[in-house]
């Protein structure tokens, strides 16, 4: 009896060990986090709430994605995931008001006037883009249409859920819709030098708004006039002016690109005009020279830290913008615009210190609280606040620093980065009839010539595979 | 009306000559030959009326275009073209869910330039709801030959186009005229995601977008002051007409639904996002990706057309590496947690992409079989397809998963039920339109051949299609030039014949009467020579001949008739 319960039990034990060696090792990325927790109690960290100062040793409660508390230790409830943030640091996730990723097209430069169109109806979930925003602890973006049309597109602000495949994951719930408009050479070089068409000029620029939007205060009344029984037939139907009436009435914030004074000060008085108050400037260069206008009408600009000079009306610029935008009590924020940047806006805020002395709240705002504003949703995100969506970035030293590394990136308080779980390929998908290229091994024979072999080489990693360039013949 | 035996032979044999020296579709054209019959027996074969219905040594008897009977005691008649052969398998033809085959859309005009971008001309945009493909349809295509050899039978073809090419048709692939080719017209109406090729509005997805919210919406508007004018037309103004708008209106009453074709995951939620807000009924057709949007596409009940491409498998190009060993199965192999240390692990970084790539392709093979285990009722599309790949791909599909009834049902009886054409098509009864497949064999076994298609009770026969030549003889016995004599009714035809190439192949051509043409499908098996002539429209024809010394023996057969030939080597190749 005994003896067969023992043979029983080492039978047991060998079969445990061989199941155990067969089945797969479980993958170490769940890409999707389909599964992945939204219940976290951070603990010890420096909190950074960019509105409500800083909390050493603090901890963050979040539940349901959500954060439920913040403060100094918190008990753990039971079955609760933790992190211990011991000598790190963390901030509201990084919110960039410009960018152009995660969406299959940006400007559908046919025609100057293109409030129809959005973005949002083109989002792509499977663009890296947003896991390498993530892995800078950016967490919302405003990924806009592009700037060929004085009237374009419809802009989207979503959250980075990169793993979600559903492209209706990603906006925001309930955030208020945006508007791209665009002034000065884009337009101008795409319609008039390109194809001898309206606008030409700054004044043609002008004239194209104050036409679409008298345009559209005329289907307005016409709609209006219909639904009061002034009219037989409505109107006839146009999803361009059903856009640009809802911006008249106040329901779309407009975000125009934008470089010079002049035009700054021309949208504002066009603005006046037709009784529009939600107005953002994008890019905002000579913002500078007007920030006290700009903050009479309320008007935000979201700049870059220092990058000017890629074309002729973008010469008169300098790196203090953002600090004295600041200073004059308008509201601003730092974005990247260009895809591929969207990963280091911490530093780009840091600059602000260096030009302009802002304080670490002040530089911190650039690229959370101020930029939520500018987009309707300072009472989802951009502040680490109770009742705020859990959306958090962890650095390993002072965001500002520019030593410091983002470690973590929570979106409604689920992990979506990890620096220690950040394997090489994060693509949701690849090209099923991809090849990778082959690869030759570095000569070790040839070394004593050629020490560094991979000096001066690029590595292509691309949907279509990877790729070795100038490396092992690079003399 | 009483042409003689004689008469009628001698005519089918000068067609036959004909075919030889004239060029290939003039003779469909110019002659018209009767018809010897229109009743066909298919004796002692095994019938598949519907996937899993099977009848062994049964007969279907097929007349005027309809199955007149099927069964194991039915009487065969007496005008019926007897084909009596255990081995055949015959099966309901199959329907493609929708293709461009057999449509030929006219061109842009070149000189079509818009002068203003933002409003470019109808047609110039890619907004073309106004147009039919009944109007272009051309039955000598050669897509719709080499779609009948796969078995397809029937279609829903569309024009090609930009966001809105025009109106689709349910057709037959097969008939004369463009006329016997419809079964339906302006069934639906096609639609894609596709921004102008000219760069002029819409020439985003997001416009395209935008453009159809726009012209269904006014569409709508325009629809209901129609109503309103035809129950009130005193004092009120005409409603303004075009025909972009009014093709709309059908759509919207819920008659025709719009046919979308979306392979990417985005396209599919772009249509299906759309549908929801708009509210059109929806046939869609694609789905390459549609194993990556199940969640959606279980939402949606639409019809679903899976497409018959599959992807290239991806080819290794990394060198010296264990990847042969693991490609089979690279899941098990690839390591999603690598990271790339130095650039000595740069190989690995390749090796492990290669697999990743694999692993890729393996889910594309998997993917019918995905979406029915998903419970998604799915038939198929041979838009992206070629003709000549669908068994294999059908095969990979089944070897990844899918079960035959299951791809049977998806060729044949799920699209006529979808189309709502299942009172006329898709099964092997009686009643049915004479739509049938008659293979060697089980359809999705490797060495299976179309041997016979019918569409509408008309026969295509490919019985004399042998598949790829087969060399096991001494090719010297029949390399170099022949000269031979084809004995028709008409008298003597000559020619000349030229084989080159060794055991691995033979290469040849053909010349009657100036007019050269390639071999295929040449076999030799030491006495035996047989060889196809192809022709893209007329008859092909087939020729198997005895070698003996440098003379040869045997016959010429097309269409079922036979003429003598015989033949003598005039010139061996150089002995180098």
């Amino acid at each position: 009896m005994t003896a067969s319960l023992l043979l029983r039990s080492r039978l047991l034990a060998v079969a445990l060990v061989l199941a155990l060696l067969l089945v797969p090792p479980a993958d170490a990325q769940d890409m999707l986090r389909a599964d992945a927790p939204d219940d976290w109690l951070i603990q010890n960290a420096t909190v950074l709430t960019v509105t409500n100062g800083t909390i050493e040793n603090g901890d963050v409660l979040v539940r349901d994605g959500v954060i439920e508390e913040v403060g100094q230790d918190l008990t753990v409830p039971s079955g609760l995931e933790t992190y211990d943030a011991g000598d790190q640091y963390v901030m509201p996730g990084i919110i960039d008001a410009h960018q152009h990723i995660a969406i299959s097209d940006v400007n559908e430069a046919t025609n100057p006037v293109t409030a129809e169109v959005g973005v949002g109806d083109v989002i792509d979930p499977y663009d890296i883009s947003m896991y390498r925003g993530l892995a800078g602890g950016l967490t919302t973006i405003h990924t806009m249409h592009g700037s060929a049309n004085p009237i374009g597109g419809r802009n989207e602000t979503m959250k980075l859920r990169y793993g979600e495949t559903d492209p209706d994951a990603f906006p925001i719930e309930g955030a208020p819709r945006t508007l791209k408009f665009a002034l000065g050479e884009n337009p101008t070089g795409v319609y008039g030098e390109r194809r001898n068409m309206q606008p030409g000029t700054r004044m043609g620029v002008e004239q194209v708004i104050r036409e679409a939007l008298a345009e559209a205060e005329r289907y307005r009344d016409a709609k209006q006039a219909y639904q009061n029984g002034e009219r037989d037939r409505p109107p006839e139907h146009s999803e361009r002016m059903e856009v640009l009436a809802d911006v008249l009435a106040g329901d779309i914030i407009v975000q125009t690109h934008s470089y010079r004074a002049d035009e700054i000060l021309m949208v504002m008085n066009v603005f006046k005009d037709f009784g529009i108050d939600d107005l953002v400037f994008q890019h905002v260069n000579e913002g500078f020279k007007v920030a006290p206008e700009l903050a009479e009408f309320g008007a935000g600009a979201s700049v870059f830290s220092d990058w000017w000079a890629y074309k002729f009306e973008v010469y008169y610029s300098t790196a203090y913008n953002a600090a004295i935008l600041t200073e004059n009590g308008v509201n601003t924020s730092i974005n990247t615009d260009i895809p591929g940047q969207q990963r280091d806006l911490y530093h780009q805020a840091a600059k602000t210190q260096r030009y302009g002395d802002l304080s670490d709240d002040e530089a911190l705002a650039l690229i959370t609280i101020n930029p939520a504003r500018q987009l309707g949703i300072e009472d989802r995100v951009g502040s680490i606040e109770e009742g705020k969506d859990a959306d958090l970035a962890v650095f390993s030293e002072h965001p500002l620093s520019i030593y410091t590394q983002p470690l973590r990136t929570y979106v409604d308080g689920v992990v979506r980065f990890d620096h220690e779980d950040d394997p090489d390929d994060m693509r949701l998908r690849v090209d099923p009839e991809g090849t990778a290229p082959p690869v030759k091994k570095p000569a070790h024979a040839g070394g004593a010539h050629h020490p560094h072999c991979l000096e001066g080489a690029v590595l292509h990693a691309t949907e279509e595979g990877l790729s070795l360039k100038n490396g092992l013949h690079n003399h | 009306m009483t042409a003689s035996p004689l008469r009628r032979c001698c005519l089918g044999l000068l067609c036959f000559c004909l075919s030889l020296s004239l060029p290939p579709g003039t003779l469909a054209q110019d002659i018209d030959v009767p018809s010897v019959t229109d009743t066909y027996a298919l004796e002692d074969v095994r019938v598949v009326q519907a996937p899993g219905q099977v009848i062994e040594s049964a007969t279907v008897v097929v007349r005027d275009g309809v199955i007149e009977a099927v069964g194991s005691n039915v009487d065969v008649p007496y005008d019926a073209r007897r084909v009596e052969d255990d081995s055949l398998v015959v099966y309901a033809g199959f329907i493609d869910g929708l293709s461009h085959a057999g449509v030929d859309t006219p061109d842009p005009e070149d000189d079509q330039e818009a002068d203003d971008p933002s409003d470019p001309p109808r047609d110039v945009a890619g907004i073309q709801p106004d147009r039919s493909v009944t109007s272009m349809l051309t039955p000598d295509d050669s897509d719709l030959e080499d779609l009948r050899k796969a078995g397809f039978t029937a279609a829903h073809v569309v024009p090609e186009g930009q966001m809105l090419p025009g109106a689709g048709a349910y057709v037959l692939y097969g008939g004369d005229t463009s006329d016997d080719m419809v079964l339906e017209a302006d069934a639906t109406l096609f639609a894609q995601i596709a921004g102008s090729d000219n760069f002029v509005y819409p020439s985003t997805d997001m416009a395209v977008i935008a453009q159809l919210r726009q012209l269904y919406r006014e569409a709508e508007r325009r629809q209901s002051l129609e109503t309103d004018y035809e129950q009130n037309p005193t004092g009120q103004p005409r409603p303004p007409r075009d025909p972009a708008h009014s093709a709309f209106f059908p759509v919207i009453d819920g008659q025709t639904p719009l046919a979308f074709y979306a392979d990417s995951a985005v396209d599919i939620h772009r249509v299906l996002d759309l549908q929801r807000e708009l509210g059109f009924s929806l046939v869609l057709a694609g789905l390459k990706d549609g194993f990556r949007t199940m969640d959606v596409l279980q939402q949606s009940d639409a019809p679903f057309f899976l497409t018959l491409d599959l992807p290239d498998k991806p080819e290794s190009a990394v060198e010296d590496t264990t990847l042969a060993d693991t490609a089979d199965a690279p899941a098990t192999h690839y390591d999603s947690d690598f990271r790339t240390a130095s650039y000595e692990d740069v190989s690995d970084e390749a090796e492990n992409l290669q697999l990743r790539h694999l692993m890729e392709h393996q889910k594309y093979l998997e993917a019918a079989a995905t979406l029915d285990e998903a419970d998604l009722s799915f038939g198929f599309t041979t838009r992206e397809a070629d003709g000549g790949d669908i068994p294999e791909h059908l095969r990979t599909m089944v070897e990844n998963g899918l079960s035959e009834e299951t791809a049977l049902a998806a060729l044949t009886t799920r699209p006529a039920s979808f189309l709502d054409l299942d009172d006329q098509l898709g099964t092997v009864e009686e009643g049915k339109m004479a739509n049938l497949v008659v293979t060697d064999g089980p359809y999705f076994d490797a060495d299976t051949e179309v041997k016979r298609v019918f569409v509408n009770g008309r026969q295509y026969d490919y019985t004399g299609d042998a598949a790829e030549g087969e060399i096991t003889g001494d090719v010297s016995k029949v390399l170099g030039t022949w000269s031979f004599t084809l004995e028709t009714p008409g008298g003597e035809l000559g020619g000349t014949l030229t084989l080159e190439g060794d055991e691995s192949g033979l290469e040849g051509t053909i010349t009657i009467q100036g007019e050269e043409q390639d071999l295929e499908s040449i076999s030799f098996d030491g006495s035996r020579l047989s060889f196809r002539v192809p022709s893209s429209q007329g008859p092909s024809f087939s020729v198997s001949v005895t070698v003996k010394g440098d003379t040869f023996e045997g016959t010429a057969t097309a269409q079922g008739e036979s003429l003598n030939i015989s033949g003598e080597r005039t010139s061996r190749p150089d002995r180098r």
